[in-house]
């Protein structure tokens, strides 16, 4: 009886954790009348290197001045490779954020929120952030952009 | 914030956006993609759907959108809030903004973006513009909209009237949000009237 209930109890929290997984389709707003995102997206999702099994961590730089459309192809990469990740998160404004009172905490529980699915961790301080995301995120695929 | 990019999992992909090379030398990325500017097909797309909400431009306008979209100097954020600025405009208005770009060199995008904002033509909503540049962004929209009422500006109608000019977004959480180049836009237009004194500036903000 034991193990039986312990079975069922694991397929329990499987299938939650596919159906959740399933139902995080909040794709983010790109452009009512997106223009270039598609060719733009192709290129830097060419140089992410996802179909071969790279198992690395790569980051990727996008660089260009003010109002060129940063934002917008990184949110577009977001919604179109977000599916083959484990989890994924957009920092927003990071540079903002990262200056204001408890800024750089606000960042991790929101990478931990996004990453673990509505799952809100209390974080005190950056350091005490960064033993949980270091516990947290290794066992995670995942993508993030900010 | 997160350490070392080891921490993450196996085969995870981290994306940064940046204006500011260096930032991205200092985060170690292995990966660089220069952001590939917009060509003259995709300029003029991009532009008519924002001014003619159609993709290319209406017989009488094709020429002066031309010159508009090249003095633009194709950057999709001027494109967009200067074709929503010249939506439903006669032909006279647009060769007044036309001149009014000819004359900013295009490495100046945030004066060229002030003209949408001098094209408001109504006092109240430049005043919702500029309290929203200083105090609101990320607040929500409902709340805002009491503040300013509170203040006697029509903010209901006032920040629609932003949104659809492309100078304010509304987020899916019904938050108030606005582009780094316009926010500092709406702020440089308080500072320029005293640069050197503060204290007579008409909003402070943090």
């Amino acid at each position: 009886m034991f193990f039986f209930f312990r079975n069922e109890n694991e397929d329990v929290k499987k299938i939650v954790e596919k159906v959740t997984h399933l139902l995080d389709k909040t794709n983010l707003f790109v452009a009512d009348n997106p223009v270039g995102v598609n060719s733009r997206v192709r290129d830097v999702v060419q140089r992410l290197d996802i179909q071969t099994s790279n198992d690395n961590v790569l980051i990727l730089g996008m660089w260009g001045m003010g109002g060129i459309g940063k934002t917008t192809i990184a949110k577009a990469i977001y919604n179109e490779i977000g599916c083959n990740f484990d989890g994924r998160s957009f920092l927003a404004n990071v540079r903002e954020v990262w200056k204001q009172t408890m800024g750089q905490v606000h960042l991790q529980e929101q990478i931990l929120f996004d990453i673990f699915k509505g799952m809100t961790t209390k974080i005190q301080s950056i350091d005490f952030g960064k033993v949980i995301l270091r516990d947290r995120l290794r066992h995670k695929k995942s993508t993030s952009c900010s | 914030m997160c350490g070392s990019y080891k921490w993450f999992g196996r085969g995870s992909r981290i994306i940064i956006t940046t204006r500011d090379k260096l930032i991205l030398r200092e985060s170690g990325v292995n990966e660089e993609y220069t952001m590939k500017e917009m060509d003259e097909t995709e300029s003029t797309e991009l532009f008519s759907w924002h001014a003619f909400k159609q993709e290319s431009p209406t017989k009488d306008f094709a020429e002066i959108s031309g010159k508009v979209v090249e003095y633009c100097g194709r950057l999709p954020l001027a494109l967009e809030v200067i074709g929503r600025c010249l939506f439903g405009r006669q032909i006279t208005e647009w060769k007044c903004v036309l001149e009014k770009l000819k004359s900013i060199p295009n490495n100046k995008v945030q004066n060229k973006l002030k003209i949408t904002y001098d094209a408001l033509n109504d006092d109240i909503v430049k005043e919702i513009f500029l309290h929203l540049a200083c105090f609101f962004i990320g607040m929500d929209r409902n709340d805002v909209i009491q503040i300013l009422n509170g203040c006697g500006l029509y903010a209901e109608v006032g920040i629609s009237f932003l949104v659809d000019r492309s100078l304010v977004i509304v987020d899916n959480k019904n938050k108030l949000g606005m582009h780094d180049l316009l926010r500092d836009m709406g702020r440089e237009i308080i500072r320029e009237k005293s640069p050197k004194e503060p204290e007579q500036r008409s909003r402070l903000w943090l």
